[in-house]
């Protein structure tokens, strides 16, 4: 099993994009349409590393940081916030909440990997397969 | 307030001197209905003007009716109205009367109904008759036996009831000056005028020789006087018909409240006073002792003379003050005219800064707008974007060459949505004042090469090679992301404005300013016009002869790049030769360890 990837992103459609290119990419990913289910699962699968959207439904992103970053079960996941927004007014922002790392939207795919390679916990490359494994839990966001 | 005649209905309104209006509402523009300009009304009169007519008829009438009683009661106090021993003569009494009547009947109004102006006519000929029929009987000694007729109407025995040929001819004066008191010479002088002013001088001669307590000269024929009633009543009368027209003539100079009017009334006590006084010290001076006829007419002479002076000095003060007062009025009014000037202009300039404020408000919730829906536009095109990747990277199985040839386009046409979005997003943001730049120290070379790795491929297929020149650039003080924005926009550019040739990119300290880097991009394209230079970074400009080479921009790219140089602190323009190529030209802050490094980060 290769490392864990919690991707907490409302829009469907990138979501799975990021899924399936992590998948290939020998990632297991756990995927959450919005901050409350990301943060429970967080908790209860405990990720290698989380990738977070900013802008979402029911807490936006930065609650989400916070949550994450006050809770002890949650505290030492390495948080990557991917995001469209001004990265000028939203990095320091992030980096300030505790996000390891911030991310400008659209990203290429070779930094967003080089990214979460850097910052896995144990540095265990991932071995490139098409077994990678995908655990989804969607709640329709209201 | 003064009491204002009855204008309106003046029939002499049309001639030169126009009537007074009362108050300082004339001094203003008015807006007539009458096609002919309105000239502005100059002054106001006296209010006492108004009055003295029927104060002066009211109190001759009463010593009229006085001396007539004393006749026909045979009272001598009345008939002398209790002053000296001589009487009023019946014919007189009536005479005065008259006049005073045609007097009264004048006032209020000039327009006269025509019944009171047949009343007037008749007792104003009644006057004349009385005072000329007497003045034929002195000159030819004949006896109409009007003198007497009230007496022997009364049956009284025989009385002289001859009045004095002075007062004769003053009634003449007076029924002649009351039927012409209306008349006008063609320059709209009153006929009337000089008439009344002989009667005053006529009385007032009468009245100063009996203050001189002498026997009145003019007296002609059997010893007989005027009476001092008589000669005040004359006086009285001719002062009031003379005030009748406080706007004509002599009158109006006296009477209005210009300049020339306060200083004629001014002077005027004088004109009376100091001659009477004069008069008096020749009189009683002989009777001094020792003071011969060269001396007593000396000290007169010199009295005149300091008399003139004082009356001249009060005139000058006079005139002074008036001037004075004017001024002080002129600086009033301009004054508020300032006021009122600047009140406008402070109006004007509110409603300018509402209307600015209110573009201000709309243009940003334009730009709100326009982010939001950029935000929005930006989603979707990610995940297409991530797709077109996924497929291309081979995750979902292998593409043949066809295939992958398609996705490339999809690919190349989701990049050019996206940078425009990206430019419509800075846009926005740079007119919202929100377009943020970091600053951190930098390698600029590192950036240009990466570029160039990039874009090499791109710019050989139009035969393009993309050289660098670089002479020992210090770091520079500048945000990486926004560096890379504004070089791959001008390399792209200078690719797609060229056929063909070298674009080099040079990087140096600038010669000029030691504290900036300087970095170049010079391309061989068709050049821009001079009068285009600055146009390009404007937002929205789109040069128009890229009609066949590809896609036009959204024209917000360069405007974009210049803002984004200006806010790292440096500045971006071209030069170009037409026909031969442009080049662009970016300069950017060097670091310098002073500056202060609140996130280092080296890049």
């Amino acid at each position: 099993m290769g490392p864990t990837v919690l991707i907490i992103e409302d829009d469907a459609d990138t979501r799975l994009g990021l899924s399936v290119r992590l998948r290939a990419s020998g990632f297991v990913t756990l995927l959450a349409s919005d901050g409350a289910v990301g943060v429970l699962l967080a908790q209860r699968e405990r990720p290698d590393i989380i990738l977070l959207d900013l802008g979402l439904p029911a807490g936006d992103g930065f609650t989400v940081l916070q949550r994450l970053k006050s809770s002890s079960l949650s505290s030492s996941i390495a948080i990557i916030v991917l995001s469209a927004r001004d990265p000028a007014v939203n990095r320091p922002k992030a980096l300030e909440l505790g996000a390891t790392s911030y991310l400008q939207k659209p990203c290429e795919p070779s930094d967003l990997l080089s990214e979460l390679r850097r910052f896995l916990p144990d540095n265990p490359t991932p071995a490139i397969s098409s077994a990678g494994a995908s655990s989804e839990l969607l709640v329709p966001s209201a | 307030m003064p009491v204002p005649f009855d204008w309106q209905n003046d029939p002499g309104m049309d001639h030169e001197e126009k009537p007074a209006v009362t108050d300082v509402a004339a001094f203003a523009p008015r807006v007539s209905q009458a096609p002919t300009r309105v000239r502005p009304q100059r002054y106001t009169y006296l209010s006492i003007s108004y009055r003295i007519p029927t104060i002066a008829g009211i109190g001759v009438l009463v010593v009229a009716v006085m001396a007539l009683t004393g006749w026909l009661i045979d009272f001598l106090p009345l008939q002398t109205v209790f002053i000296t021993q001589i009487r009023v003569k019946p014919n007189t009494a009536v005479g005065l009367g008259a006049g005073a009547i045609a007097l009264l009947l004048l006032r209020p109004s000039e327009n006269l109904a025509s019944l009171k102006k047949v009343l007037m006519r008749c007792l104003s000929s009644l006057v004349l008759a009385i005072g000329s029929l007497t003045l034929i009987e002195y000159a030819f000694g004949i006896d109409f036996g009007i003198d007497n007729l009230i007496p022997r109407l009364m049956g009284y025995g025989e009385v002289n009831g001859l009045m004095a040929a002075v007062t004769a001819g003053e009634l003449t004066l007076l029924g002649g000056g009351l039927l012409m008191w209306d008349k006008e010479t063609r320059k709209g002088f009153p006929v009337a005028q000089p008439i009344m002013i002989a009667i005053a001088t006529i009385a007032l001669m009468a009245l100063l020789g009996y203050a001189y307590g002498g026997i009145p000269t003019v007296g002609v024929g059997n010893g007989i006087q005027i009476a001092i009633p008589t000669a005040i009543s004359f006086f009285a009368l001719s002062i009031g018909i003379l005030t009748l027209r406080a706007d004509r003539g002599w009158m109006s100079a006296l009477l209005s409240n210009g300049s020339g009017g306060v200083l004629t009334r001014r002077m005027l006590p004088f004109v009376f006073i100091v001659p009477l006084c004069l008069g008096a010290l020749r009189l009683i001076a002989p009777n001094f002792g020792g003071f011969s006829a060269a001396t007593v007419t000396s000290v007169i002479a010199v009295l005149t003379m300091l008399a003139f002076a004082v009356v001249t000095a009060r005139a000058a003060s006079a005139l002074n003050e008036v001037d004075q007062h004017r001024d002080e009025i002129e600086m009033e009014r301009s004054a508020l005219a300032r006021q009122k000037r600047t009140a406008l202009v402070s109006q004007h300039a509110k409603s300018m800064e509402d209307a600015r404020s209110l573009r201000q408000q709309q243009l940003k919730a334009k730009d709100d707008v326009l982010s939001h829906v950029s935000h929005e536009l930006r989603t979707p095109l990610t995940a297409a974007h991530q797709f077109v990747a996924i497929l291309l990277d081979g995750i979902a199985g292998e593409l043949n060459g066809e295939q992958r040839e398609y996705l490339e386009i999809v690919r190349r046409n989701l990049k050019q949505l996206q940078a425009m979005i990206g430019d419509l997003l800075d846009t926005t943001r740079a007119g919202g004042g929100k377009l943020t730049v970091d600053a951190y120290p930098l390698e600029v070379i590192g950036i240009v090469n990466d570029l160039f790795r990039i874009l090499r491929s791109p710019a050989a297929e139009k035969g393009i090679t993309l050289d660098l020149a670089q002479l020992d650039v210090p770091l520079v003080w500048a945000d990486a992301t926004r560096v890379r924005q504004i070089l791959t926009n001008l390399i792209e550019n200078a690719i797609k404005f060229s056929d063909g040739g070298a674009i080099v990119v040079s990087a140096s300290a600038d010669e000029s300013e030691p504290e900036f880097v300087r970095i170049s991009i010079a391309d061989r394209g068709p050049g821009i016009p001079e009068q285009s230079t600055e146009r390009i970074f404007e937002r929205l400009f789109q040069i128009d002869t890229e009609a066949d080479s590809g896609r036009k921009g959204l024209g917000l790219g360069l405007y974009i790049c210049r803002e984004l140089a200006t806010r790292m602190g440096g500045r971006l323009w071209v030069e170009s030769t037409l026909g031969y190529g442009s080049t662009f030209f970016l300069t950017l802050p060097v670091f310098s360890e002073q500056q202060a490094v609140p996130h280092l980060k080296v890049v």
